[in-house]
């Protein structure tokens, strides 16, 4: 199978649904991204209420999650290594739909930490689809043949 | 014309791998530079003693404590150190807050009394409430619950909040 050729967009419907998948999941991770980089303190007692992550990884993992959501929401939006984003965009809605379901089924009462470190939306059915859902929407801009519209379109136009 | 449809293909294992290896790294490298130049840094290593915290008096959760507010059974007090107003409270709440304890506690004075039944809550941070909760308990309060999940949870899951200076004691 072969990439479009570079520089080529497709049918403008399928570059925009690509586009558009493509900013939602970058929007919403680097948007998630910023309350914990500016608290890694407090997302790091987020991260800890899940009982799932070993004491002993608890600040790298905290410290570096939110750069990951940051760096892969940024290329996202901007349509840089499209893929690779979005296989690990992919990865994290996968890691979030499963840390979620665990809490569920342990019946925590926690906040999610999404997106607020205090406080925010406390982790329930509706945050399982919500992220189940987010899971759904990568799969648009990994597999699609069309890249959507991007940054690299425009450079190479220029 | 293109074809409308949009296609799907199975990607380059390899390049797909080379791309995220990219963005991990970047992503790594932020996360060092932003860690070794932020004053107060989160150390590498978690302290079991500081996240295995025992609280010094008994849970409750959300359902029984919007229970026991509907009741009247229990007095609620907001530790959070924010100014009246700012956020929202559970109306009839007392504010008595870590770092004004003494005068906060001695201005409720008239309406909290040792035996009464008391729940905590504060933002989520439940280090936070059980620090309040042992200064309590130092002076003789007994009946102490701690409410998990903090003001917005509670919010979120149906509890009366207001926003009035004049509903929360202080």
């Amino acid at each position: 199978m072969t990439e479009s050729a570079p520089g080529r967009l497709g049918h403008p419907l399928c570059e925009g649904i690509v586009l558009v998948c493509r900013l939602i999941v970058g929007g919403t991770l680097l948007y998630a991204s910023l309350n914990k980089i500016a608290h890694p303190e407090a997302f790091a007692q987020v991260v800890h209420n899940y009982r799932m992550v070993p004491l002993a990884l608890l600040h790298p993992f905290a410290l570096l999650l939110p750069w990951v959501e940051a760096v892969v929401g940024l290329a996202l939006i901007l349509g840089i290594y499209r893929r690779g984003a979005a296989l690990l965009a992919l990865l994290l809605a996968l890691m979030f739909t499963i840390a979620v379901s665990f809490a569920l089924a342990r019946h925590l009462d926690i906040s999610c930490g999404c997106f607020h470190t205090d406080g925010g939306d406390a982790v329930g059915l509706s945050l399982l689809i919500r992220d189940i859902a987010l899971v759904l929407v990568c799969l648009v801009p990994l597999l699609s043949r069309q890249g959507g519209w991007s940054l690299g379109h425009l450079l190479r136009r220029g | 014309m293109p074809d409308a449809g949009l296609q799907v293909e199975v990607p380059k294992k390899s390049r797909v791998i080379r791309e995220s290896m990219v963005l991990l790294g970047i992503a790594l490298l932020l996360t060092t530079v932003a860690w070794a130049i932020r004053p107060n840094r989160l150390p590498m290593t978690a302290l079991s003693s500081f996240y295995d915290l025992e609280l010094p008096a008994p849970v409750v959760d959300l359902d029984r404590a919007m229970r026991f507010y509907a009741e009247g059974s229990h007095l609620f007090v907001d530790i959070r150190p924010i100014e009246l107003g700012v956020s929202p409270y559970i109306p009839g709440a007392f504010a008595i807050r870590q770092n004004s304890f003494e005068d906060d506690l001695l201005a409720a004075g008239d309406f909290i009394y040792p035996e009464d039944p008391l729940i905590l809550y504060g933002s989520g941070n439940l280090q936070e409430v059980a620090a309040v909760a042992s200064r309590f308990i130092e002076r003789g309060y007994e009946n102490i619950l701690i409410m998990t999940g903090g003001i917005e949870a509670w919010h979120r899951a149906g509890g009366p909040v207001t926003q009035a200076q004049e509903e929360v004691h202080d």
